[in-house]
């Protein structure tokens, strides 16, 4: 009975705290997967200035450029465009709902889709400073996210441990 | 020498690939006849959609009676052309075009965009004339034989429609593999090689080397630096700029296969831009296409 009570407080323990590494994963990957989306969005920029290479294969440029999930999404992003029927935007919000682990922030997918939904429809010159746009919003995020990573992550993996501590005292 | 052009059926997949669901079975079953060669399809906002074959244009219908183009539709086709991707034939919009995989060229009508020390844009497309591309295998043959009894520069000649840029991709195709001369082809339109990450898509020879994109004034002596060609081909001749480089070139020692936009040679000397061409001397041959699609090569003297 005993050696079940110890075992459950462990497992208890283990849930919470897992919770708590996990939000601080979320955070972590979240910095990672924006970082990687500014760096795309500036080769993006180079593409475009240079060889005004169209919006398909530039994806398919950009998915064997980046790594991890933006490279998923870019790659989901060049198949969708083979299909000659879809759009950009419709082909930007199936890519990004077919990638999975994608974590971007409610404001990095916003941008992104406002990116995507006018994408094409100018010059060069526009379609650059739109994506200029896009990284200046990109980099804000990033910046404030870089600036609460150590103490959110620090404070969600404190949190999950010392819920897992409270859970095991109130079952003792 | 006259040789009649049998017309072909293109490799229309790049038009087909552009249009939406019921007009593109409408324009392939037009494809899929065998009694004529479908020469462009023609699209006008508010106005029925049109095919054009043999000097005839007639409107294209389905089960649900006469199809009718609009400015959306104009504009859909326009974007799938440009791979959803307008910056990236914003040059050649701004001169009106944009060329599809396989040659075929998209003439664009809309209003203009003027923007300081910018290339022209257009917007609110209202006309589309989609020409199809031919590779007629045989088309160039008597100008060919001409230029291998007398290799000498040669003008082709013709009227809109009566197919001058197949002449001279079969030509330049023939110089190259049959009579392995190099050849510099000038492309500014995309619609002589259409060359796909730098492989021509029809048949230009094996010792052809493309300039794709640039001006022809330009692109000419980039070739004669570059390629050491012993041939420069250019379609349609237009400009006092195409004509001064050719002129420059010619003084090099390079022979020219060329286009122009005229029905004969009285009409070619009545024109200023070639009349100093011919006085310049530089083509010795002429090759008129005629309307009922003959090529007939003259010897070309220079004009007094």
């Amino acid at each position: 009975m005993q050696m079940i009570r110890i075992l459950g407080m462990v497992m208890v323990f283990s849930a919470c705290a897992g919770l708590g590494l996990h939000a601080a994963g979320v955070v972590r990957r979240t910095v990672r997967q924006l970082t990687q989306l500014k760096l795309s969005l500036e080769m993006m920029q180079c593409e475009i200035s240079y060889s005004l290479t169209p919006i398909g294969k530039l994806c398919g440029i950009l998915s064997s450029a980046c790594s991890g999930e933006i490279a998923g999404f870019y790659a989901a992003m060049e198949r969708k465009l083979k299909d000659a029927t879809r759009s950009v935007p419709e082909a930007a919000k199936a890519a990004m709902a077919e990638t999975a682990g994608l974590r971007l922030t409610p404001l990095a997918r916003q941008s992104l889709m406002e990116l995507f939904g006018s994408f094409g429809k100018f010059g060069s010159d526009e379609q650059l400073k739109l994506i200029a746009l896009t990284q200046e919003r990109i980099s804000a995020e990033l910046a404030e996210l870089s600036a609460q990573k150590q103490s959110r992550c620090r404070c969600y993996e404190a949190l999950g441990v010392c819920a897992g501590l409270a859970m095991v005292i109130l079952v003792i | 020498m006259l040789l009649q052009v049998m017309p072909m059926k293109g490799k229309v997949d790049g038009i087909l690939a552009v249009l939406p669901r019921p007009l593109q079975d409408a324009v392939r079953r037009e494809f899929n006849r065998e009694d004529l060669h479908i020469e462009e399809l023609r699209l006008r906002a508010g106005a029925p959609i049109s095919v054009v074959a043999e000097g005839r244009e007639w409107s294209l219908s389905d089960t649900g009676g006469v199809l009718t183009a609009d400015a959306e539709l104009i504009a859909e086709i326009l974007s799938r052309a440009c791979q959803s991707s307008l910056y990236a034939v914003q040059q050649q919009l701004g001169q009106g075009y944009c060329t599809l995989p396989g040659g075929h060229r998209i003439g664009v009508c809309g209003t203009a965009v003027h923007k300081p020390d910018q290339a022209d844009g257009m917007k609110e497309f209202s006309s589309l004339n989609i020409r199809v591309a031919r590779e007629i295998r045989g088309a160039g043959d008597a100008a060919a034989e001409k230029l291998w009894e007398k290799p000498d520069s040669m003008l082709i000649v013709g009227p809109p429609g009566a197919g001058k840029t197949t002449v001279l991709r079969d030509t330049v195709r023939q110089l190259s593999d049959r009579f392995h001369w190099r050849v510099g082809l000038a492309d500014e339109r995309g619609e002589l090689a259409d060359c796909v990450q730098g492989v021509p898509q029809l048949n230009v020879g094996k010792r052809t080397d493309v300039l794709s994109g640039w001006k022809k004034s330009e692109a000419i002596l980039m070739l004669l630096r570059s390629m050491n060609p012993q041939w420069i081909a250019v379609d349609e001749i237009s400009g006092e700029a195409d004509v001064q480089a050719i002129v420059r070139a010619s003084y090099c020692g390079v022979k020219f296969l060329a286009t122009a936009h005229c029905w004969s040679r009285e009409d070619l000397t009545r024109r200023p831009v070639y009349r100093r061409l011919l006085h310049a001397g530089v083509f010795h041959h002429l090759a008129v296409i005629e309307l009922n699609r003959r090529v007939r090569c003259e010897e070309l003297s220079p004009c007094r």
